[in-house]
Protein backbone atom coordinates (compact mmCIF):
# COMPACT_ATOMS: atom_id res chain seq x y z
CA UNK A 1 0.00 0.00 0.00
CA UNK A 2 1.20 3.83 -0.58
CA UNK A 3 0.64 6.33 2.13
CA UNK A 4 -0.37 9.85 1.58
CA UNK A 5 2.79 11.36 0.79
CA UNK A 6 4.14 8.90 -1.53
CA UNK A 7 0.56 9.59 -3.65
CA UNK A 8 1.64 13.02 -3.13
CA UNK A 9 4.65 12.65 -4.25
CA UNK A 10 3.65 11.45 -7.42
CA UNK A 11 0.70 13.55 -7.95
CA UNK A 12 3.47 16.60 -7.81
CA UNK A 13 5.41 14.72 -10.15
CA UNK A 14 2.32 14.18 -13.12
CA UNK A 15 1.59 18.00 -12.35
CA UNK A 16 4.90 18.98 -12.92
CA UNK A 17 5.43 17.17 -16.67
CA UNK A 18 1.50 17.64 -16.74
CA UNK A 19 2.16 21.40 -17.16
CA UNK A 20 4.87 21.10 -19.86
CA UNK A 21 1.91 18.86 -21.50
CA UNK A 22 0.17 21.91 -21.54
CA UNK A 23 1.99 23.94 -22.52
CA UNK A 24 2.15 21.90 -26.01
CA UNK A 25 -1.26 21.45 -26.07
CA UNK A 26 -1.56 25.81 -25.27
CA UNK A 27 0.77 25.90 -27.90
CA UNK A 28 -1.83 23.52 -30.46
CA UNK A 29 -4.65 25.95 -29.43
CA UNK A 30 -2.76 29.27 -29.69
CA UNK A 31 -2.47 28.11 -33.79
CA UNK A 32 -5.42 26.60 -34.06
CA UNK A 33 -6.87 29.85 -32.70
CA UNK A 34 -5.46 31.81 -35.46
CA UNK A 35 -6.24 29.72 -38.25
CA UNK A 36 -7.85 26.48 -37.93
CA UNK A 37 -4.32 24.53 -38.09
CA UNK A 38 -2.70 21.35 -36.53
CA UNK A 39 0.79 21.66 -36.03
CA UNK A 40 2.14 18.51 -35.67
CA UNK A 41 5.80 20.04 -35.16
CA UNK A 42 4.99 21.05 -32.13
CA UNK A 43 6.85 18.72 -30.15
CA UNK A 44 9.75 19.61 -33.01
CA UNK A 45 9.77 23.20 -31.18
CA UNK A 46 9.92 22.06 -28.04
CA UNK A 47 13.09 19.34 -28.39
CA UNK A 48 14.71 22.62 -30.30
CA UNK A 49 13.96 25.11 -27.10
CA UNK A 50 16.38 22.27 -24.79
CA UNK A 51 18.56 21.28 -27.75
CA UNK A 52 19.47 25.24 -28.69
CA UNK A 53 19.72 26.41 -24.84
CA UNK A 54 22.45 23.70 -24.19
CA UNK A 55 24.06 24.39 -27.57
CA UNK A 56 24.14 27.87 -26.61
CA UNK A 57 24.90 27.72 -22.86
CA UNK A 58 27.27 24.42 -23.32
CA UNK A 59 29.32 24.80 -26.11
CA UNK A 60 28.86 28.59 -27.05
CA UNK A 61 29.25 29.26 -23.25
CA UNK A 62 26.24 31.98 -23.24
CA UNK A 63 24.95 32.98 -19.63
CA UNK A 64 22.04 30.16 -18.91
CA UNK A 65 19.59 33.30 -18.90
CA UNK A 66 20.96 34.77 -22.07
CA UNK A 67 20.83 31.00 -23.88
CA UNK A 68 17.20 30.68 -22.91
CA UNK A 69 15.68 33.77 -24.32
CA UNK A 70 18.36 33.78 -27.61
CA UNK A 71 16.59 29.86 -27.74
CA UNK A 72 12.88 31.13 -27.30
CA UNK A 73 13.63 33.88 -29.93
CA UNK A 74 15.21 31.38 -32.34
CA UNK A 75 12.84 28.58 -32.41
CA UNK A 76 10.04 31.75 -32.47
CA UNK A 77 11.50 32.67 -35.95
CA UNK A 78 11.64 29.28 -37.00
CA UNK A 79 7.93 29.00 -36.39
CA UNK A 80 7.60 32.40 -38.70
CA UNK A 81 10.27 31.03 -41.08
CA UNK A 82 7.81 27.58 -41.82
CA UNK A 83 4.48 30.01 -41.78
CA UNK A 84 6.60 32.02 -44.51
CA UNK A 85 7.85 29.59 -46.46
CA UNK A 86 5.52 26.67 -46.38
CA UNK A 87 2.02 27.27 -45.10
CA UNK A 88 1.69 30.82 -46.50
CA UNK A 89 2.09 29.37 -50.18
CA UNK A 90 -0.29 26.53 -49.27
CA UNK A 91 -3.08 28.73 -48.47
CA UNK A 92 -2.47 30.49 -51.16
CA UNK A 93 -2.77 27.59 -53.33
CA UNK A 94 -5.95 27.29 -51.48
CA UNK A 95 -4.46 23.77 -49.73
CA UNK A 96 -7.28 22.01 -47.46
CA UNK A 97 -6.70 22.18 -43.53
CA UNK A 98 -5.60 18.41 -44.15
CA UNK A 99 -2.50 19.32 -46.21
CA UNK A 100 -1.35 22.08 -44.38
CA UNK A 101 -1.59 19.57 -41.33
CA UNK A 102 0.60 16.81 -43.21
CA UNK A 103 2.85 20.13 -43.93
CA UNK A 104 3.50 20.17 -40.63
CA UNK A 105 4.21 16.38 -39.68
CA UNK A 106 7.02 16.84 -42.57
CA UNK A 107 8.40 19.84 -40.80
CA UNK A 108 8.93 18.02 -37.55
CA UNK A 109 10.75 15.48 -39.51
CA UNK A 110 13.00 17.80 -40.80
CA UNK A 111 13.15 19.61 -37.29
CA UNK A 112 14.11 16.00 -35.93
CA UNK A 113 16.84 15.13 -38.78
CA UNK A 114 18.31 18.58 -38.54
CA UNK A 115 19.01 18.69 -34.78
CA UNK A 116 20.61 15.17 -35.26
CA UNK A 117 22.81 16.31 -37.64
CA UNK A 118 23.72 19.83 -37.17
CA UNK A 119 23.93 18.66 -32.78
CA UNK A 120 24.48 15.53 -32.25
CA UNK A 121 22.06 11.91 -31.13
CA UNK A 122 22.97 12.29 -27.63
CA UNK A 123 21.22 13.33 -24.85
CA UNK A 124 21.06 16.76 -22.88
CA UNK A 125 20.53 18.40 -19.93
CA UNK A 126 20.80 21.83 -18.75
CA UNK A 127 21.67 23.10 -15.04
CA UNK A 128 18.51 23.87 -12.50
CA UNK A 129 17.39 27.17 -12.68
CA UNK A 130 17.99 27.79 -9.35
CA UNK A 131 20.31 25.72 -7.71
CA UNK A 132 19.47 23.94 -4.67
CA UNK A 133 17.99 20.95 -2.82
CA UNK A 134 14.47 20.05 -2.91
CA UNK A 135 12.12 22.01 -0.46
CA UNK A 136 10.65 19.32 1.93
CA UNK A 137 7.32 19.35 3.48
CA UNK A 138 5.18 16.98 5.27
CA UNK A 139 7.40 14.16 4.02
CA UNK A 140 7.28 15.63 0.11
CA UNK A 141 10.30 16.56 -1.45
CA UNK A 142 9.16 19.48 -4.21
CA UNK A 143 12.43 20.19 -6.45
CA UNK A 144 12.83 24.00 -7.01
CA UNK A 145 12.93 22.99 -11.38
CA UNK A 146 9.54 21.63 -10.61
CA UNK A 147 8.21 25.05 -8.94
CA UNK A 148 9.48 26.92 -11.90
CA UNK A 149 7.99 24.94 -14.06
CA UNK A 150 4.41 25.00 -12.39
CA UNK A 151 5.20 28.59 -11.43
CA UNK A 152 6.24 29.46 -15.21
CA UNK A 153 3.26 27.88 -16.62
CA UNK A 154 0.49 29.23 -14.90
CA UNK A 155 1.80 32.58 -15.60
CA UNK A 156 1.76 31.81 -19.07
CA UNK A 157 -1.77 30.98 -19.13
CA UNK A 158 -2.91 33.70 -17.45
CA UNK A 159 -1.11 36.07 -19.65
CA UNK A 160 -2.65 34.48 -23.02
CA UNK A 161 -6.00 34.34 -21.06
CA UNK A 162 -5.54 38.35 -20.95
CA UNK A 163 -4.20 38.26 -24.56
CA UNK A 164 -6.84 36.35 -26.00
CA UNK A 165 -9.87 38.37 -23.54
CA UNK A 166 -8.30 41.84 -23.52
CA UNK A 167 -6.34 43.09 -26.29
CA UNK A 168 -7.52 44.00 -29.86
CA UNK A 169 -4.92 41.87 -31.34
CA UNK A 170 -5.79 38.74 -29.22
CA UNK A 171 -9.17 39.43 -30.03
CA UNK A 172 -8.80 39.76 -33.61
CA UNK A 173 -6.79 36.65 -33.73
CA UNK A 174 -9.58 34.53 -32.89
CA UNK A 175 -12.00 36.69 -34.85
CA UNK A 176 -9.65 35.37 -37.84
CA UNK A 177 -10.33 31.54 -36.91
CA UNK A 178 -13.86 31.69 -36.67
CA UNK A 179 -14.03 33.78 -40.08
CA UNK A 180 -11.51 35.05 -41.61
CA UNK A 181 -13.37 36.36 -44.84
CA UNK A 182 -15.53 38.78 -42.26
CA UNK A 183 -12.16 39.47 -40.53
CA UNK A 184 -10.54 40.74 -43.75
CA UNK A 185 -13.97 43.00 -44.18
CA UNK A 186 -13.42 44.57 -41.04
CA UNK A 187 -9.48 45.20 -41.63
CA UNK A 188 -7.44 42.18 -40.09
CA UNK A 189 -4.79 41.15 -42.52
CA UNK A 190 -5.33 37.30 -41.75
CA UNK A 191 -2.10 36.11 -43.11
CA UNK A 192 -0.64 38.25 -40.15
CA UNK A 193 -2.30 36.28 -37.84
CA UNK A 194 -1.45 33.18 -38.96
CA UNK A 195 1.96 34.78 -38.86
CA UNK A 196 1.75 35.48 -35.09
CA UNK A 197 -0.03 31.90 -34.10
CA UNK A 198 2.94 30.49 -35.43
CA UNK A 199 5.65 32.72 -33.73
CA UNK A 200 3.75 32.25 -30.93
CA UNK A 201 3.13 28.78 -30.81
CA UNK A 202 6.58 28.22 -31.44
CA UNK A 203 7.83 30.37 -28.61
CA UNK A 204 5.11 28.44 -26.32
CA UNK A 205 6.76 24.63 -27.51
CA UNK A 206 10.46 26.28 -26.36
CA UNK A 207 9.43 27.92 -23.50
CA UNK A 208 8.11 23.73 -22.39
CA UNK A 209 11.13 22.43 -23.79
CA UNK A 210 13.35 24.71 -21.79
CA UNK A 211 11.59 24.28 -18.58
CA UNK A 212 11.40 20.33 -18.75
CA UNK A 213 15.19 20.03 -19.77
CA UNK A 214 16.43 20.27 -16.48
CA UNK A 215 14.58 17.73 -14.82
CA UNK A 216 14.56 14.87 -17.78
CA UNK A 217 16.82 15.14 -21.15
CA UNK A 218 16.68 16.59 -24.36
CA UNK A 219 17.70 14.74 -27.75
CA UNK A 220 16.78 15.17 -31.16
CA UNK A 221 13.83 12.43 -30.68
CA UNK A 222 12.03 13.65 -27.84
CA UNK A 223 9.57 15.70 -30.06
CA UNK A 224 7.19 13.34 -31.26
CA UNK A 225 6.11 12.00 -27.87
CA UNK A 226 5.98 15.92 -26.77
CA UNK A 227 3.31 16.52 -29.96
CA UNK A 228 1.47 13.31 -29.31
CA UNK A 229 0.75 14.27 -25.50
CA UNK A 230 0.68 18.20 -26.18
CA UNK A 231 -2.00 17.17 -28.92
CA UNK A 232 -4.07 14.84 -26.14
CA UNK A 233 -4.12 17.74 -23.74
CA UNK A 234 -4.96 20.05 -26.50
CA UNK A 235 -8.27 17.08 -27.76
CA UNK A 236 -9.04 16.84 -23.41
CA UNK A 237 -9.61 20.61 -22.54
CA UNK A 238 -10.99 21.38 -25.86
CA UNK A 239 -8.98 21.93 -29.10
CA UNK A 240 -9.15 25.98 -29.44
CA UNK A 241 -9.18 26.77 -25.79
CA UNK A 242 -5.47 27.83 -24.30
CA UNK A 243 -6.93 27.14 -20.88
CA UNK A 244 -8.89 23.75 -21.72
CA UNK A 245 -5.25 22.45 -22.91
CA UNK A 246 -3.38 23.37 -19.94
CA UNK A 247 -5.65 21.64 -17.69
CA UNK A 248 -6.08 18.32 -20.28
CA UNK A 249 -2.04 18.27 -20.05
CA UNK A 250 -2.05 18.40 -16.39
CA UNK A 251 -4.70 15.92 -16.49
CA UNK A 252 -3.08 14.06 -18.87
CA UNK A 253 0.56 14.29 -16.41
CA UNK A 254 -1.72 13.25 -13.23
CA UNK A 255 -3.02 9.73 -15.08
CA UNK A 256 0.27 8.93 -16.06
CA UNK A 257 1.74 9.30 -13.18
CA UNK A 258 -1.06 7.00 -11.39
CA UNK A 259 -0.73 4.86 -14.34
CA UNK A 260 2.90 4.61 -13.34
CA UNK A 261 1.95 4.15 -9.54
CA UNK A 262 -1.25 2.07 -9.43
CA UNK A 263 0.00 -0.37 -12.28
CA UNK A 264 3.69 -0.54 -13.78
CA UNK A 265 5.54 2.34 -15.03
CA UNK A 266 5.12 0.89 -18.02
CA UNK A 267 1.57 0.90 -18.14
CA UNK A 268 1.20 4.42 -17.81
CA UNK A 269 0.60 5.37 -21.42
CA UNK A 270 -1.90 2.56 -21.78
CA UNK A 271 -3.87 4.69 -18.55
CA UNK A 272 -3.47 7.66 -20.21
CA UNK A 273 -4.64 6.58 -23.53
CA UNK A 274 -7.39 4.75 -22.72
CA UNK A 275 -8.60 7.78 -20.67
CA UNK A 276 -8.67 9.50 -23.60
CA UNK A 277 -10.20 6.99 -25.98
CA UNK A 278 -12.80 7.19 -23.09
CA UNK A 279 -13.18 10.87 -23.50
CA UNK A 280 -13.19 10.95 -26.98
CA UNK A 281 -16.18 8.92 -26.93
CA UNK A 282 -17.93 10.36 -24.22
CA UNK A 283 -17.09 14.01 -24.97
CA UNK A 284 -15.52 14.44 -28.67
CA UNK A 285 -15.72 17.93 -28.05
CA UNK A 286 -13.58 18.10 -24.90
CA UNK A 287 -14.09 19.14 -21.38
CA UNK A 288 -14.09 23.05 -22.28
CA UNK A 289 -15.86 25.06 -24.79
CA UNK A 290 -13.30 26.16 -28.05
CA UNK A 291 -13.00 30.39 -28.29
CA UNK A 292 -13.19 29.97 -31.64
CA UNK A 293 -16.38 27.90 -32.19
CA UNK B 1 -11.45 66.69 -61.29
CA UNK B 2 -12.74 64.53 -58.12
CA UNK B 3 -15.01 62.06 -59.22
CA UNK B 4 -18.83 62.29 -58.88
CA UNK B 5 -19.49 59.02 -57.34
CA UNK B 6 -18.34 56.97 -54.18
CA UNK B 7 -18.25 53.70 -56.10
CA UNK B 8 -18.04 53.36 -59.78
CA UNK B 9 -17.57 49.94 -61.68
CA UNK B 10 -17.27 49.68 -64.95
CA UNK B 11 -17.03 46.59 -67.09
CA UNK B 12 -16.85 44.06 -63.43
CA UNK B 13 -16.86 40.68 -64.33
CA UNK B 14 -16.34 38.00 -62.56
CA UNK B 15 -16.16 34.10 -63.09
CA UNK B 16 -16.10 30.90 -60.78
CA UNK B 17 -14.13 28.11 -63.18
CA UNK B 18 -15.14 29.00 -66.77
CA UNK B 19 -18.98 30.04 -65.57
CA UNK B 20 -18.89 34.03 -66.11
CA UNK B 21 -21.29 34.44 -63.56
CA UNK B 22 -21.21 37.99 -63.27
CA UNK B 23 -21.24 39.93 -67.05
CA UNK B 24 -19.56 42.98 -67.45
CA UNK B 25 -21.31 45.52 -64.89
CA UNK B 26 -21.62 49.40 -64.65
CA UNK B 27 -23.14 51.05 -61.85
CA UNK B 28 -22.39 53.94 -59.73
CA UNK B 29 -23.08 55.21 -55.93
CA UNK B 30 -22.94 59.16 -55.20
CA UNK B 31 -22.19 59.93 -51.79
CA UNK B 32 -25.70 60.40 -49.98
CA UNK B 33 -27.04 58.15 -51.80
CA UNK B 34 -28.74 54.88 -50.63
CA UNK B 35 -29.08 52.54 -53.63
CA UNK B 36 -31.31 48.79 -53.73
CA UNK B 37 -29.87 46.09 -55.90
CA UNK B 38 -32.59 43.23 -56.31
CA UNK B 39 -33.22 40.20 -58.36
CA UNK B 40 -33.84 36.95 -57.60
CA UNK B 41 -31.63 34.12 -56.20
CA UNK B 42 -28.65 33.30 -58.62
CA UNK B 43 -28.72 36.68 -59.92
CA UNK B 44 -25.47 37.38 -59.22
CA UNK B 45 -26.34 39.93 -56.42
CA UNK B 46 -24.34 38.21 -53.78
CA UNK B 47 -21.16 38.07 -56.12
CA UNK B 48 -20.97 41.55 -57.26
CA UNK B 49 -20.60 42.65 -53.74
CA UNK B 50 -18.12 40.20 -53.24
CA UNK B 51 -16.51 41.39 -56.36
CA UNK B 52 -16.72 44.93 -54.80
CA UNK B 53 -14.76 43.88 -51.56
CA UNK B 54 -12.08 42.04 -53.30
CA UNK B 55 -13.26 39.21 -51.82
CA UNK B 56 -13.13 36.97 -55.82
CA UNK B 57 -10.85 37.87 -58.59
CA UNK B 58 -12.60 39.80 -60.88
CA UNK B 59 -12.06 42.11 -64.08
CA UNK B 60 -12.85 45.46 -65.27
CA UNK B 61 -12.56 48.01 -63.28
CA UNK B 62 -13.61 49.96 -60.22
CA UNK B 63 -13.30 52.95 -58.07
CA UNK B 64 -13.61 54.16 -54.89
CA UNK B 65 -13.71 58.19 -53.95
CA UNK B 66 -12.03 58.61 -57.35
CA UNK B 67 -9.07 55.74 -56.58
CA UNK B 68 -8.78 52.57 -58.12
CA UNK B 69 -9.36 49.46 -55.96
CA UNK B 70 -8.78 46.55 -58.08
CA UNK B 71 -5.61 45.98 -56.48
CA UNK B 72 -6.29 46.74 -52.86
CA UNK B 73 -6.82 44.02 -50.81
CA UNK B 74 -9.54 43.19 -48.75
CA UNK B 75 -8.62 44.57 -45.42
CA UNK B 76 -7.23 47.73 -46.75
CA UNK B 77 -10.98 48.44 -47.85
CA UNK B 78 -11.78 49.40 -44.15
CA UNK B 79 -9.20 51.94 -43.82
CA UNK B 80 -10.11 53.70 -46.80
CA UNK B 81 -14.21 53.55 -45.87
CA UNK B 82 -15.76 50.61 -47.24
CA UNK B 83 -17.38 47.67 -45.91
CA UNK B 84 -19.85 44.84 -45.91
CA UNK B 85 -22.68 43.30 -43.71
CA UNK B 86 -22.47 40.19 -45.10
CA UNK B 87 -25.36 37.45 -46.02
CA UNK B 88 -26.45 35.75 -42.80
CA UNK B 89 -24.59 38.58 -40.54
CA UNK B 90 -21.71 36.38 -39.69
CA UNK B 91 -21.21 38.04 -36.24
CA UNK B 92 -18.46 36.32 -34.63
CA UNK B 93 -20.75 33.71 -32.62
CA UNK B 94 -18.30 32.48 -29.60
CA UNK B 95 -17.48 36.33 -28.27
CA UNK B 96 -19.54 38.73 -26.98
CA UNK B 97 -21.35 41.69 -28.34
CA UNK B 98 -18.82 44.41 -27.22
CA UNK B 99 -16.17 41.91 -28.59
CA UNK B 100 -17.67 41.99 -31.20
CA UNK B 101 -18.29 45.85 -31.80
CA UNK B 102 -14.69 46.27 -30.50
CA UNK B 103 -13.33 44.46 -33.19
CA UNK B 104 -15.30 46.50 -35.83
CA UNK B 105 -12.99 49.33 -35.15
CA UNK B 106 -9.78 47.13 -35.39
CA UNK B 107 -8.57 49.23 -38.44
CA UNK B 108 -8.85 52.64 -36.75
CA UNK B 109 -5.51 53.59 -35.20
CA UNK B 110 -5.68 53.38 -31.26
CA UNK B 111 -4.89 57.57 -31.71
CA UNK B 112 -8.59 57.67 -32.39
CA UNK B 113 -10.13 56.65 -29.25
CA UNK B 114 -12.58 59.63 -28.63
CA UNK B 115 -13.92 59.02 -32.44
CA UNK B 116 -14.04 55.23 -31.50
CA UNK B 117 -16.00 55.74 -28.36
CA UNK B 118 -18.72 58.22 -30.13
CA UNK B 119 -19.18 55.94 -32.56
CA UNK B 120 -19.68 53.06 -29.76
CA UNK B 121 -22.66 55.47 -28.02
CA UNK B 122 -24.20 55.92 -31.48
CA UNK B 123 -24.48 52.30 -32.31
CA UNK B 124 -25.88 51.63 -28.99
CA UNK B 125 -28.00 54.57 -29.75
CA UNK B 126 -29.10 53.35 -32.79
CA UNK B 127 -29.93 49.82 -31.59
CA UNK B 128 -30.54 49.95 -27.78
CA UNK B 129 -31.10 46.61 -27.57
CA UNK B 130 -27.51 46.08 -27.75
CA UNK B 131 -26.16 48.20 -24.87
CA UNK B 132 -28.35 45.79 -22.56
CA UNK B 133 -26.52 42.18 -23.73
CA UNK B 134 -22.99 43.19 -24.21
CA UNK B 135 -21.94 40.88 -22.29
CA UNK B 136 -23.83 38.52 -24.16
CA UNK B 137 -22.47 35.40 -26.21
CA UNK B 138 -23.13 36.97 -30.12
CA UNK B 139 -24.31 33.39 -30.80
CA UNK B 140 -26.87 33.61 -28.32
CA UNK B 141 -28.65 36.28 -30.01
CA UNK B 142 -31.90 36.49 -31.35
CA UNK B 143 -31.99 36.90 -35.44
CA UNK B 144 -32.90 40.28 -35.36
CA UNK B 145 -30.36 41.08 -32.81
CA UNK B 146 -27.65 39.86 -34.44
CA UNK B 147 -28.76 41.51 -37.35
CA UNK B 148 -28.22 44.25 -35.37
CA UNK B 149 -24.73 43.88 -34.36
CA UNK B 150 -23.94 43.01 -37.44
CA UNK B 151 -24.84 46.39 -38.98
CA UNK B 152 -23.47 47.95 -35.25
CA UNK B 153 -20.03 46.03 -35.97
CA UNK B 154 -19.96 47.23 -39.58
CA UNK B 155 -21.00 51.12 -38.47
CA UNK B 156 -17.53 50.42 -36.23
CA UNK B 157 -15.24 50.25 -38.91
CA UNK B 158 -16.61 53.92 -39.28
CA UNK B 159 -17.09 53.43 -42.79
CA UNK B 160 -18.15 56.23 -45.56
CA UNK B 161 -20.31 53.46 -48.02
CA UNK B 162 -22.14 50.41 -46.07
CA UNK B 163 -22.60 47.58 -48.52
CA UNK B 164 -25.58 45.09 -47.38
CA UNK B 165 -26.22 41.41 -48.64
CA UNK B 166 -29.62 40.43 -47.85
CA UNK B 167 -30.06 42.06 -44.45
CA UNK B 168 -33.47 40.85 -43.73
CA UNK B 169 -32.79 37.24 -44.48
CA UNK B 170 -33.80 35.00 -42.26
CA UNK B 171 -35.39 37.14 -40.19
CA UNK B 172 -39.01 38.12 -38.64
CA UNK B 173 -41.36 40.81 -39.90
CA UNK B 174 -40.80 43.42 -37.22
CA UNK B 175 -37.03 42.45 -37.21
CA UNK B 176 -36.80 43.15 -40.97
CA UNK B 177 -38.41 46.72 -40.67
CA UNK B 178 -36.06 47.44 -37.48
CA UNK B 179 -33.23 46.91 -39.14
CA UNK B 180 -34.52 48.82 -42.38
CA UNK B 181 -35.62 51.81 -40.28
CA UNK B 182 -32.54 52.00 -39.10
CA UNK B 183 -30.84 52.30 -42.49
CA UNK B 184 -32.57 54.75 -43.06
CA UNK B 185 -32.18 56.29 -40.29
CA UNK B 186 -28.36 56.38 -41.07
CA UNK B 187 -28.81 57.47 -44.62
CA UNK B 188 -30.61 60.52 -43.41
CA UNK B 189 -27.56 61.25 -41.08
CA UNK B 190 -25.60 61.21 -44.96
CA UNK B 191 -24.34 57.62 -45.10
CA UNK B 192 -24.02 56.12 -47.90
CA UNK B 193 -25.77 52.21 -48.26
CA UNK B 194 -25.82 49.79 -51.17
CA UNK B 195 -27.89 46.67 -50.19
CA UNK B 196 -28.52 43.94 -52.07
CA UNK B 197 -31.68 42.72 -51.09
CA UNK B 198 -34.54 40.46 -52.46
CA UNK B 199 -37.64 41.73 -50.56
CA UNK B 200 -38.32 44.91 -53.17
CA UNK B 201 -40.64 47.00 -51.34
CA UNK B 202 -38.40 46.90 -48.18
CA UNK B 203 -35.43 48.11 -49.83
CA UNK B 204 -37.51 50.61 -52.85
CA UNK B 205 -39.07 52.60 -49.56
CA UNK B 206 -35.92 53.87 -48.94
CA UNK B 207 -33.82 53.63 -51.95
CA UNK B 208 -32.97 56.75 -53.99
CA UNK B 209 -32.03 54.54 -57.22
CA UNK B 210 -32.29 50.61 -57.57
CA UNK B 211 -30.65 48.46 -59.99
CA UNK B 212 -32.35 45.05 -61.19
CA UNK B 213 -30.28 41.33 -61.62
CA UNK B 214 -31.09 38.52 -63.40
CA UNK B 215 -28.38 36.06 -64.54
CA UNK B 216 -25.54 38.22 -63.61
CA UNK B 217 -26.07 40.99 -65.52
CA UNK B 218 -28.03 44.51 -64.65
CA UNK B 219 -31.42 44.43 -66.77
CA UNK B 220 -33.44 47.43 -65.65
CA UNK B 221 -33.11 50.30 -63.18
CA UNK B 222 -36.11 51.28 -62.30
CA UNK B 223 -37.37 54.41 -60.41
CA UNK B 224 -38.34 53.52 -56.95
CA UNK B 225 -40.90 56.06 -56.32
CA UNK B 226 -42.47 54.60 -59.54
CA UNK B 227 -45.07 52.41 -58.23
CA UNK B 228 -45.83 50.99 -61.67
CA UNK B 229 -42.67 49.62 -62.08
CA UNK B 230 -42.47 48.12 -58.78
CA UNK B 231 -45.38 45.81 -59.80
CA UNK B 232 -43.73 45.23 -63.00
CA UNK B 233 -40.65 44.39 -60.63
CA UNK B 234 -42.86 41.97 -58.51
CA UNK B 235 -44.66 40.18 -61.55
CA UNK B 236 -41.41 39.86 -63.62
CA UNK B 237 -38.97 38.98 -61.35
CA UNK B 238 -39.43 39.00 -58.09
CA UNK B 239 -42.49 36.76 -57.50
CA UNK B 240 -44.89 37.48 -54.86
CA UNK B 241 -43.32 40.21 -52.72
CA UNK B 242 -46.24 41.64 -51.21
Amino acid sequence: MYNASTLLQFLIGGISVGCIYGLVGVGFSVLYNASGIINFAQGGFVMLGGMVTYVLYSLVGLPLIAAMIAAIAFVALLGLVIEWTIIKPLRQRSASVFIMILATLACQILIENAALHLIDDKPHSLPYFTPGPPLQYAGIAIGLQTLWIIGVSLLIVFLLGLFYSRTQFGRAMRACAINPEVASILGMRVERMVASGFLLSAALGAIGGILITPTQYTAFFVGVPFTVSGFVAAIIGGLGNPLGAFIGGIVLGVLQSAGAVFIDAGYKNVVAFGVLLCVLFLRPQGFFKSLVE
Amino acid sequence: MREAALLRSQGLSASYGHVEVLKPIDIHVAPGEFIAILGPNGAGKTTLLKAIMRLIPSQGELMFDGQSIVNTPTWALADLGMTLVPESRMIFGPMTVLENLQLGAYSRPGADRAAVNADFEAVLKLFPKLSQRLDQIAGSLSGGEQQMLAVGRALMVHPRLLLLDEPSLGLAPRASSEVFQALGQLNQQGLTILVVEQKAPLALSLAHRAYVMHTGQIIATPDPKDIASRDALAHLYLGDIQ
